[in-house]
């Protein structure tokens, strides 16, 4: 049974470790707006901020280059660095989109990033960091499934940044803006894979038409 | 409060001016995620009070010398729109009374946002009063509960608002306008539901202590009715997606 569950709400009367929980006399509380599922015992934020955690994949837009590193912008509270090493030869630009991984994560808002890759071209649009997962699927299914059915490059960053490129990237971007809005309606993998074939059949036949 | 010379009736046959009992509440209808571009938001409408709560953040905090190294800082701006009162019931801009308002709802939210998880960050909340009638902090409080469960910043609990005042001998809940201005006192007070604990708690006029009991046991009854709400305007956000999918 899944229900809702609103901050404040007792997720269990005994202490618990549990992400987006926090624990006050001995019983455990929600601190989030989620849906609590009661077999599983996990409770999914439907809202929420994130939190970052070394190894996390991100994407981000370079927006200062100084002596020896490459300042990017992940969120509006949280900046990676890119310092390269003098064996690395990859140059980046102001304005440039790159998707990294975090090092470790400390208490500052400034976390260091590790092998960068350049993204030319293609879109950025933000989504809600708490869809990412279902973003990508349960071992990857659903971003696989987008990425088959529209033939596009898409890389997904933790932080609620996904970059798309490609020539079905409308459709993609249709495809992934519905998964944020539908993440928590059941059969959400079948009902994206439909409208992707109908989008990607409908464009074939106004690509012939013309 | 009014002097007592020019008080008008506000009790009439048992009844208040608007019509209603003593413990209840004006219509109360929120809507969660209205702004596109806020991190959270709620709208408000609570009898003639209509109350828009719009939540940024966490992010960088600025000027950088206001950030704290342990925790993320809260900043609040309650204000009053131009064209939201009568005249005689508040005053729209950054006046005393808008600054001590704005100061006290971020000690309500101090107490239940969980800061010490952004520290070096700061969380803004914005509350405009778009129509006034009486209880516009206490509006204020409950929309912007809403909206920040909305922006998911870790919070300990929905904090609800309401006020309690005294006509006569009489104890009432929810003062509107006249109300407010006439009656002989007036409590806005902010409740943490999971507990109960008081997060704010003023007072204009006076209760006997016996008058004080009784209105908390309305405030804390009416919670039950707000607190629902509250729920019930986010469920909708999700409700409405399942039906549309």
């Amino acid at each position: 049974m899944r229900n809702f569950i609103f901050p404040g709400e007792v997720v269990a009367e005994r202490q618990l470790r549990m992400d987006n929980t926090y624990i006050e006399n001995g019983v455990t509380r929600s601190c989030i707006f989620g849906v609590f599922d009661d077999e599983r015992r996990t409770l999914i934020p439907l809202e929420g901020v994130w939190k970052p955690r070394s190894g996390d994949i991100v994407v981000g837009v370079v927006n200062e280059v100084t002596r020896n590193a490459y300042r990017v912008k992940l969120t509006d509270h949280f900046e990676g660095i890119y310092a390269p090493g003098k064996m690395e030869g990859t140059v980046f630009k102001v304005g440039e989109v790159m998707e990294a991984e975090l090092g470790p994560v400390g208490r500052r808002p400034i976390i260091e990033l590790e092998r960068p890759r350049r993204l030319s071209g293609g879109i950025l649009i933000n989504v809600k960091p708490v869809r990412i997962p279902r973003i990508i699927g349960r071992e990857d299914t659903m971003i696989r499934q987008i990425i088959d059915i529209t033939k596009c490059r898409i890389a997904v960053g933790r932080n609620g940044i996904v970059w798309i490129s490609g020539k079905n990237l409308g459709i993609a971007m249709e495809a992934v803006l519905k998964i944020e809005r539908e993440a928590h309606v059941p059969g959400l993998t079948n009902r994206i894979k439909l409208m992707l074939e109908e989008r990607i059949k409908e464009n074939k036949s106004d690509s012939n038409g013309f | 409060m009014g002097s007592s010379s020019n008080k008008p009736q506000l009790i009439v046959d048992g009844k208040r001016l608007d019509g209603r009992d003593f413990n209840e509440l004006r219509s109360l209808k929120i809507e969660a995620g209205i702004l596109a571009n806020a991190n959270g938001s709620a709208y408000l409408e609570w009898g003639n009070n209509k109350v828009l709560a719009a939540v940024y953040g966490p992010k960088e905090a600025t000027p950088r010398h206001l950030a704290d190294t342990s925790k993320a800082i809260i900043k609040c701006r309650y204000s009053m729109a131009p064209f939201s009162s009568m005249g005689d019931h508040g005053r729209s801009g950054p006046n005393r009374r808008a600054i001590e308002i704005s100061k006290v709802t971020k000690e309500v939210f101090e107490n239940v946002v969980m800061l010490e998880e952004f520290p070096g960050s700061e969380i803004e909340i914005f509350i405009e009063i778009l129509q006034s009638d009486g209880g516009t902090r206490a509006a204020g409080i409950t929309a912007a509960a809403v909206a920040l469960a909305n922006a998911g910043i870790h919070v300990k609990d929905m904090v609800y608002a309401v006020s309690a005042g005294r006509i006569d001998e009489h104890v009432v809940i929810d003062v509107n306008m006249i109300e407010d201005n006439y009656s002989d006192a007036d409590m806005p007070v902010a409740i943490s539901p999971k507990d109960n604990s008081v997060l704010l708690l003023q007072m204009d006029g006076g209760f006997t202590k016996e008058q004080f009991s009784e209105a908390m046991k309305m405030i804390l009854e009416s919670g039950k009715v707000i607190s629902k709400v509250q729920r019930t305007a986010l469920e909708r956000l999700y409700e409405n997606a399942e039906k549309g999918a």
